[in-house]
């Protein structure tokens, strides 16, 4: 029988023995949260976008920034240093890093950035006006239900425009990322120390910024989620017989013989397992018909393990790509009828991807070239880390002969590789390399976070701690280059959104907007209404004989052509084209006589063309 | 079935269902209001997932959340794509469709969440569920479905002394010997919830848990989940992981475990009046999670020798010492952890969770 009398008092001479060490702890987390709290939202009003560079966000950035996150790093760390772990001040901490990190620019731009983000509320807003769908007049419309949520939802909500919720969507996805990754990460490791380091890193980490408006940033969610289903509740474990077949090295030879995998999860009843599967199917079903990339990245992950026996949802590979193949056959098949050739013919060609994906890229401007050589160096990193990570892991277990470890830590490797299986496969307009780094980053970043806390370790010593300190500044650093290097020309001004707001309001449907590049904020309106054409050669080369062809190939009711601030840098970064040349060029524009100035503001001018004059 | 859980079950059924009634009530009445924006998408995000995942009485929050947002939105798409599809493209029909769903599933939540645990008076001196460390063992599916322990009145009599660690120390215990940090509470070592102990051996002396609940006990049976985490041991090294006292100092019940040939052991003794110790065989156990159960019995009277000892491995019995002339032996505490006879070969940690203690009943996973 309990005496709560003495338990009580046990209780209490715990705490007196105790109290003076946690006040001590309690006062520097809180401090440095604060301290890191207070000092970013003071500095956020020094940012001064005006002032960017070609480096992008980090060229405008105070240091202060980065002193209040190194501050939010140091709580972060003596959290994890705590005896018992505290895992709401860790949520505490990872949700301030996710406000600082992805939200940075939400205080400081005027407009949603990314030119993407517009094309995407172009597309909701296609859904609201035509309460329908045309697949053959845009490859968006082929996979569409991201779009058709979109709409619904802001119909719901009574938005004017999905664009009023739009800005929000980085920090929004990345918030929904957590609980995923922690069903991820508690599947293969007891040591939650370990699974919010893994957290942590991963979004220090995470740098390919496909988080934004867009069915890719909302589909990483579900894969992170069926992911983490698959590896909470359907784990397989591989047969004595298979392992016996493929275990066969000397090393390995142990694994077959030794005792049944220990699982974390046991495995669940026939009722659970069946709402589970469905759940899966649902989730399944939504990601394949929203987005064209992500479902195959699903399937290779699953396949994978199904194939090495990690999986016991045996048939689920089937059934995702029965639902990928019904989808492109019966719903995308406007697009697979224009693009299935080419499609075909990208299979295999991996110096096309690796050329589009990396050698294409290091163009521009110095400062470009920098950053483009920064997120290669960046990428590196991390993949070699991981791979530092993968080989002390798997070594403390080969050295313990801990079998069921090594299985449960080869479901990691699995899907930390199986998505590089898409590279050979579609050069995804020379993206791919960067939505594979994506795939793999959560397994990435559990092994890297294995370097620091082992299986059993609760504890670590001040070196490892500083090593996690230094490794975490140093990625947060290396974050907003490659994340925010091209945010010259992903900003975007109200001047520019006034500017292509005033061509919406006074083009006949049908009209053409020409402009030196897409980076400005289009398509928002009208989407199938209006067509946009982008004309960066002939900009630079001051051709306005090709200029003008264009604007007369077709009958267009009108025709426009738009210059922007985030258009002129994108010529300045990617082309080299002087910022002083544009005086010259807009000149000869009007020296032609078939354009007149019908729009500008100080950071837009809008060119009307007028045609030839009477001879 | 934790009687939080039913205390708070119309908890989610009536925030789905506020949810519902604010959002139909905001779009059908045409209502212009931040407020609308957040209801409305609080209620799309969260509801039509949560009212099913809530069926599935899942052991953390956070798996509660992400499936029931991943669950929501893609419910919420798959409607509205429908609609499209289907050409009835309607607001108005698919937020009904959504409120309905949700309802149904909130529904099904207040019929399905049928009480497995009445919550009754604590008996005079005994204490009340909530000043008990109640182990929630709400880890697997199974075990949230039987393995709570039922309350019935005698059930509540029945319990002695339970605690998952999940208060992430040992304030729980009467006491402990820690050895620095050697003994410590650990998320490393959790089964259940989010701790266990964790038993970090890195010299001979003992490290473990105190619990001195039991009172004369003539009956006395304890459960706890044992891991060796493949803790490094010379070959022939044992030590003991529990020890029942009579009194302050006799010892009158032991487990003890070993590493002999590669395997790790587990054997458990009792002893009789006469100071002699009856043991049972060795039992192999696997480097993983097993749960340890003991049924120790004094003897009824003098010459009875009826008093015995069984020991369960994961629910196996594997020995079951009977005929013992015990009856003047009681049981007044215990040790958990590394308790005596740690030897220089064993270096490592194991650990253990779920750790209950009865008088009668058979405690079970």
């Amino acid at each position: 029988m309990i005496n709560t009398a003495k338990v009580t008092l046990q209780i209490r001479e715990k705490i007196g023995q105790n109290s003076s060490l946690l006040v001590l702890e309690f006062a520097a987390i809180a401090s440095s949260v604060l301290i890191s709290v207070g000092l970013y939202l003071l500095s956020i009003k020094d940012i001064h976008l005006l002032n960017m560079t070609d480096l992008g966000l980090a060229s405008v950035l105070p240091w202060s920034i980065y002193v209040s996150i190194l501050f939010l790093c140091l709580g972060f760390i003596l959290t994890l240093k705590q005896k018992t772990l505290r895992e709401p001040l860790l949520f505490l901490h990872v949700i301030l890093l996710i406000m600082m990190l992805y939200g940075v620019t939400l205080p400081v731009e005027e407009a949603p950035r990314f030119n993407v983000t517009w094309r995407h509320a172009g597309l909701v807003d296609y859904v609201q006006r035509n309460e329908a769908i045309h697949p053959s007049s845009d490859a968006y419309l082929n996979w569409p239900g991201f779009f058709i949520l979109s709409a619904f939802v802001a119909e719901v909500a009574g938005l004017k425009s999905i664009l009023d919720i739009a800005a929000y969507a980085s920090v929004f996805n990345n918030l929904l990322y957590i609980g995923a990754l922690m069903m991820i990460f508690r599947s293969v490791t007891r040591n939650r120390r370990l699974a919010w380091l893994a957290i942590w890193l991963f979004y220090v980490a995470n740098w390919i910024a496909q988080d934004y408006f867009s069915p890719q940033g909302l589909n990483y969610f579900l894969y992170l989620t069926i992911l983490g289903i698959i590896l909470c509740w359907f784990r397989g474990n591989p047969s004595k017989r298979f392992l016996e077949t493929f275990a066969r090295p000397r090393f390995l030879r142990f694994l077959s013989t030794s005792v049944p995998s220990k699982e974390l999860r046991p495995t669940i009843t026939t009722d659970r397992s069946v709402a589970l599967a469905l759940c899966l199917m649902i989730l399944a079903a939504f990601s394949v018909s929203s987005h064209q990339l992500t479902p195959f990245a699903i399937l290779f992950c699953v396949t994978a393990l199904t194939v090495l026996q990690f999986n016991s949802f045996r048939n689920l590979p089937l059934i995702i790509g029965m639902l990928i193949a019904a989808w492109m056959i019966f719903m995308a098949a406007a697009f697979l009828k224009g693009n299935l050739t080419s499609m075909l013919q990208d299979i295999g060609h991996l110096e096309e991807v690796f050329h589009q994906g990396v050698t294409k890229r290091l163009d521009g401007s110095a400062g470009h070239t920098f950053i483009v050589r920064f997120r290669i160096m960046f990428t590196l990193g991390i993949w070699g880390l991981a791979l530092l990570g993968v080989f002390f892991r798997f070594r403390n277990s080969f050295k313990s002969h801990n079998s069921s470890k090594i299985l449960s830590d080869a479901r990691f490797l699995v899907l930390a590789f199986a998505p590089f299986a898409l590279i050979p496969l579609q050069l995804y307009g020379g993206e791919m390399m960067l939505r594979v780094y994506l795939f793999t980053l959560p397994f990435m970043t559990f092994f890297i976070a294995s370097l620091v806390y082992s299986e059993t370790q609760v504890d670590i010593p001040w070196i490892k701690t500083l090593a996690t300190g230094l490794l975490s500044i140093g990625l947060i650093a290396g974050f907003f280059l490659a994340r925010y290097g091209n945010e010259k020309i992903d900003q975007f001004t109200a001047n520019e959104v006034d500017a292509v707001q005033y061509f919406y309001e006074h083009a006949p449907a049908g009209s053409l907007l020409a402009a030196p590049s897409p980076h400005y904020p289009a398509k928002f309106l009208g989407y199938e209404q209006y067509k946009l054409k982008f004309l960066p050669d002939p900009v630079v080369e001051d051709d306005i004989d090709s200029i003008i062809a264009t604007m007369t190939a077709k009958k267009y009711p009108e025709s426009y052509f738009i210059i922007s601030r985030s258009q002129q840098s994108f010529l300045y970064i990617f082309y080299g084209f002087p910022m002083e040349n544009w005086e010259p060029f807009e000149s000869d524009l009007l020296a032609s006589g078939q354009f007149a100035t019908v729009y500008s503001n100080p950071d837009a001018i809008i060119f009307k063309y007028i045609g030839s004059k009477p001879e | 079935m934790n009687p939080d859980v039913l205390r708070f079950r119309w908890i989610w059924p009536g925030v789905i269902l506020g949810s519902a009634v604010a959002s139909g009530l905001f779009f059908f009445l045409a209502i212009e209001s931040p407020l609308r924006l957040i209801i409305t998408l609080s209620f799309l995000l969260v509801c039509p997932g949560m009212a099913f995942v809530r069926l599935l009485r899942l052991d953390e929050s956070y798996y509660e959340w992400t499936l029931a947002i991943a669950l929501s939105i893609s419910l919420d798409a798959i409607v509205a794509c429908l609609l499209l599809y289907t050409g009835f493209w309607s607001i108005t029909l698919g937020l009904s469709t959504l409120i309905i769903i949700s309802l149904l599933g909130a529904l099904l939540q207040l019929l399905w969440t049928r009480p497995t645990f009445t919550s009754v008076p604590a008996e005079s001196g005994t204490p009340t569920t909530a000043s008990i460390p109640t182990l929630t063992l709400t880890n697997t599916a199974t075990a949230t479905e039987t393995v709570m322990p039922t309350t019935s009145p005698t059930a509540m009599a029945d319990l002695i002394f339970a605690d998952g660690f999940e208060s992430g120390d040992l304030s729980a215990w009467s006491s402990s010997r820690t050895n620095g940090s050697g003994l410590s509470v650990s998320s490393a070592a959790a089964v259940t919830g989010n701790y266990g102990l964790q038993v970090a051996i890195d010299d001979n002396n003992a490290i473990y848990v105190r619990d001195d609940s039991p009172s004369a006990e003539t009956h006395y049976r304890a459960r706890f989940y044992f891991d060796p985490n493949s803790i490094s041991m010379a070959n022939n090294d044992a030590h003991y992981l529990f020890y029942g006292y009579a009194g302050t100092s006799t010892l009158v019940l032991r487990v003890e475990f070993r590493f002999s040939k590669g395997n790790y052991q587990l054997r458990a003794a009792l002893r009789n009046d006469s100071n002699s110790w009856k043991r049972g065989s060795w039992f192999t156990i696997a480097d993983t999670l097993h749960f340890i159960e003991i049924d120790w019995r004094a003897a009824t009277a003098n010459g009875a020798n009826n008093g015995g000892l069984t020991l369960w491995i994961d629910g196996a019995q594997r020995a079951n010492l009977t005929g013992v002339g015990n009856d003047t032996r009681r049981l007044d505490h215990m040790k958990l952890g590394a308790v005596s006879g740690i030897d220089t070969g064993t270096r490592g940690a194991y650990y253990f969770d779920g750790f209950e203690s009865r008088r009668q009943t058979y405690i079970g996973p």
